[in-house]
């Protein structure tokens, strides 16, 4: 009999451990909105392109660009997502079946940026965003030869 | 909805059961011992073959002595029964791209997070949710800006659905026929990431 209550005790102990680990994995994830223009390396806007954010935690809802080469995108990082943190969040561009840029998005030129909470007045970058989530609106990214 | 009545009554049951058997050890009725120990020890009549649980399906044989782990294996059943008839149905939406170059497109069932490509004869196909009413196909290629096609396939009557592109309308004002991938541009990634493709 004691043992019986000592394995329920353990299945219990052990499924509380997993719910726990399940939300703070969820409360670490923060969303990020990226709007960016692609170009080619001419600066001439490309249309097509399909844009997602991937990190090893998963992939964004990918977007294709606009006429005018424009994308918007909401991806999920988590939080902390800087390449020195062992996980981070690459933003990939593909041209038609091709991937034609992956690189990581702390990399990535901000132009404007708004994180969800603080910060007023400071300077924004990637730091920040990843701590709270956001808008970020990045500078025009060349792509291909 | 046949479904869903199946899901409900193989899950009550499943907890019937685990609440069931709980009340049963926590009462003493029934024990972790296997039921030949109980019979060399005098507590149960002589019945040295019985099984508390025996089920044969064709070369699959499943057989216990220990009363509480047949009654948490059957509560396991009802669960996986419940499990597989409360999964959402799905529901193949499919489509024919009306080009002669149909296979340089990319097609993005948007809402449903997936990206196909289309073979040779412009044809592709991707299951979603049946609670979906409304796909939006989002067809583009390089240098091509993205044409939209709303889909309800719930009122679609013909698989696969016809999608005709527009011709020149859209048409990227730079369409960069010259593109051509840098491989310096690729950064290389240790852990392999999720891929782009719906599986």
């Amino acid at each position: 009999m004691k043992n019986c209550w000592r394995s329920l005790l353990r299945m219990n102990l052990a499924a509380v451990l997993t719910l726990a680990a399940i939300h703070s994995l969820a409360s670490e994830l923060k969303v990020l909105t990226v709007t960016g223009t692609i170009t080619s390396s001419a600066g001439r806007p490309l249309a097509g392109c399909l844009v997602s954010v991937v990190s090893e935690f998963g992939r964004s809802v990918p977007a294709f660009t606009d006429s005018n080469g424009n994308f918007t995108l909401e991806a999920s990082v988590p939080s902390g997502s800087s390449t020195g943190s062992g996980n981070p969040a690459f933003l990939e561009i593909y041209w038609n079946r091709s991937l034609a840029f992956r690189q990581p998005l702390e990399s990535l030129a901000i132009a404007q940026a708004a994180p969800n909470a603080g910060s007023s007045g400071q300077a924004v970058d990637w730091q920040s965003l990843w701590a709270t989530g956001g808008r970020v609106v990045l500078q025009p990214i060349k792509v291909g030869k | 909805m046949i479904e869903n009545v199946i899901a409900i009554i193989a899950a009550v049951g499943g907890i019937i059961l685990l609440t069931g058997s709980l009340i049963l050890l926590y009462q003493g009725r029934i024990t972790l011992q296997a039921i030949q120990d109980r019979v060399q020890q005098g507590k149960q009549s002589d019945r040295s073959n019985a099984d508390a649980l025996s089920v044969e399906i064709g070369q699959i044989k499943v057989k216990s002595q220990y009363p509480t782990i047949a009654l948490f294996l059957v509560a396991a059943g009802c669960f996986w029964l419940a499990l597989q008839y409360g999964k959402g149905q799905r529901r193949l939406v499919s489509g024919i791209l009306d080009d002669p170059n149909a296979k340089d497109y990319t097609v993005m069932y948007t809402g449903v997070m997936g990206v196909v490509y289309p073979d040779d004869k412009g044809q592709f196909e991707q299951e979603v949710p049946e609670d979906v009413h409304l796909v939006v196909l989002e067809i583009a290629k390089g240098g091509k800006e993205p044409q939209k096609f709303p889909l309800y396939p719930a009122k679609e009557t013909q698989w696969p659905v016809k999608c005709s592109l527009r011709a020149t309308a859209g048409t990227s004002p730079s369409p960069a026929p010259t593109f051509k991938v840098d491989p310096a541009q690729v950064a290389t990634v240790e852990k392999e990431l999720p891929p782009l493709k719906a599986q």
